[in-house]
Formats: C-alpha cells, sequence, structure tokens
C-alpha cells in the first residue's frame, strides 16, 4: 500500500472524527442556557399554578378541611413532584442555574464546541463534500496501486460512490 | 435508454469487485479445510494419549511398542502447536478481507441499486 494511501486515510479518519465531532456538538452557549432557562421557567410555572389553587382556596375558605395541600399540590394523584421540583427552582433556580453554569465551563472542554443548527447544517455540508474528495483521492490511488501489480484493500467503510466514481450531480437527485 | 458512460464504468466496477469477494470465499474454504483437519489431528492425538496412558497404567511387563507411539502422538501433537497459530491467523486474514470486500461491493450494489442502474436481485449478499 503506497505512503500516499496511508495519508489519504489519516486525513479521512480526521474528516470522519470532524464530523462526528460536529453531530455531537450542542449549541452555543447562550442557545444552550437559553434551552436551560426554559425549563426552569417551565418548572416555575407548574409551581406557580398549584400556589394559584392554593390562593383560591385559602381566599374561599371557612374551615379547616377548605384547605388541602395533598388535593392542591398534586400529591394525592401521586403528581407532586412537579410542584416539588417548581418550588426547588422558583426559590432557589438563580444558585442552581449558577452552579450549572460554573459545571458547564468546567466541563466545556471536553466537549466539542457549540455550534449553531444553521452553522451546523453549513459545515456538515463542506465536511461531507471534503470527505468525498478524499474518498475519491483514495479510491484513484487504490486503483492506480492495483494496477502496479499491488494488493491494496479498500476499507469496509469506503464510500460506494468514491469507489464506483458516480458524479455528483448524480448523487444530488438521491437527497 | 442506455447508461452514461460513469453508469457504464461503475457497473463493470461492481462486477469486479463482486468477483474479487467471491474469489476470496473460494480462497477462505482451504484456510477453513486446513484450521478444521489440524484441529482434528490435534483431538486425535490427545485421545490416542488419553488411551495409551490407561494401557500403560493397567498393563505389566514391557511396553516398549506403546511408548514409541505416545512419544509419536506427543510429538503430532508439537507439530500440529508449531503450525495451528498461523493457519488460524492467515484463515482470519481472509475472513477479514472477505467482511471488507464484502461490505464495499453490497455497498455499490445497493448504490447502484438506488440509482436504477442495478435490480436488487443482481446485488447477493
Amino acid at each position: 500500500m503506497s505512503n500516499q494511501i496511508t495519508k489519504l486515510r489519516e486525513q479521512i479518519s480526521a474528516k470522519k472524527q470532524a464530523i462526528a465531532d460536529l453531530d455531537a456538538a450542542g449549541l452555543p452557549d447562550d442557545g444552550a442556557m437559553a434551552l436551560w432557562q426554559m425549563h426552569v421557567d417551565r418548572a416555575a410555572a407548574d409551581y406557580f399554578k398549584v400556589v394559584g389553587n392554593l390562593a383560591t382556596n385559602t381566599i374561599a375558605a371557612r374551615q379547616d378541611s377548605d384547605i388541602d395541600f395533598a388535593v392542591a399540590t398534586g400529591l394525592v394523584f401521586g403528581q407532586s413532584d412537579k410542584f416539588v421540583i417548581g418550588a426547588i427552582f422558583r426559590h432557589l433556580g438563580p444558585m442552581i442555574t449558577d452552579d450549572v453554569k460554573e459545571q458547564f465551563v468546567r466541563i466545556k472542554g471536553d466537549h466539542p464546541p457549540g455550534v449553531s443548527d444553521q452553522k451546523r447544517a453549513a459545515d456538515r455540508k463542506r465536511l461531507a463534500r471534503e470527505l468525498l474528495a478524499l474518498e475519491r483521492a483514495e479510491e484513484a490511488e487504490i486503483e492506480a496501486d492495483l494496477l502496479r501489480g499491488n494488493q491494496v484493500e479498500r476499507r469496509a467503510d469506503a464510500d460506494p460512490a468514491a469507489v464506483l466514481g458516480v458524479p455528483d450531480d448524480v448523487l444530488e437527485t438521491l437527497k | 435508454m442506455d447508461n452514461p458512460q460513469w453508469a457504464q464504468a461503475a457497473m463493470e466496477k461492481f462486477f469486479r469487485l463482486a468477483g474479487e469477494t467471491t474469489g476470496l470465499i473460494a480462497a477462505s474454504g482451504g484456510a477453513n479445510d486446513r484450521v478444521n483437519d489440524l484441529l482434528w489431528r490435534r483431538r486425535e492425538a490427545e485421545q490416542q494419549i488419553v488411551e495409551l496412558d490407561e494401557f500403560i497404567g493397567t498393563t505389566y511387563g514391557k511396553n516398549d511398542n506403546v511408548i514409541r507411539q505416545r512419544e509419536e502422538a506427543e510429538r503430532e501433537l508439537q507439530r500440529i502447536a508449531a503450525v495451528l497459530p498461523s493457519a488460524i491467523a492467515s484463515r482470519d486474514v481472509i475472513r477479514q478481507k472477505i467482511s471488507a470486500a464484502g461490505s464495499v461491493s453490497f455497498a455499490a450494489g445497493s448504490l447502484l441499486v438506488k440509482l436504477g442502474i442495478l435490480n436488487p436481485g443482481e446485488v447477493a449478499r
């Protein structure tokens, strides 16, 4: 196997890794934290719903049994979790958010950098195009090597479009 | 409608790849037979040693002939032990080649089917 094929295979492997990293990447920091805040707000909204029920019961109460925590919080229906989680986030939300941000910064280096959906789509398209170009170059080298009488095995995950020399405009019709 | 030039070339290449895989599969038969033969001979030699040991243990008097047979069986085991790893390794190399070549030719055939150049029946796994 020629050095050129080895070199191309290293580049192909790196390109595939770049695509995998892109696929595994989350949103940019502000987008990710906006998603987080959405969940905090949703939890708080669940809490306020119960608080509203409790206030209604309290304002109309004339005797002890008119206010029922178990009913108002959903405990009797086995659904008090939302109230409990909501209460925690309503009152400790900013502190929990600070802790999450701190952890976020700490582990950020272990994860691929975040990208917006638009950039992800554009980058993916570019990387796929570059990968196909590398695979085509590899296939050309393999064919040349085989013609020289050398033994070369194709990678099991070789792109069939590159192996068969299918033109780009034909591949476009498959999308 | 005639296939364009690239489609013709792609089809020819697919059949070449499929042919290479078929050739490898045929070659793997010989490699499998070699490993199976060695494993069978090893089992036979081991069995013979057990039987000869039993005979030696229960028979009084001179057992020179039996001892010679046992030594020969031991030597057979050593000969097999010396060649079996390389026989298994070459069988595994062929298996690996079949796996890679088979994946490529199957993927190539599937793409040609998707492009309407081949019929599914022409692409055997």
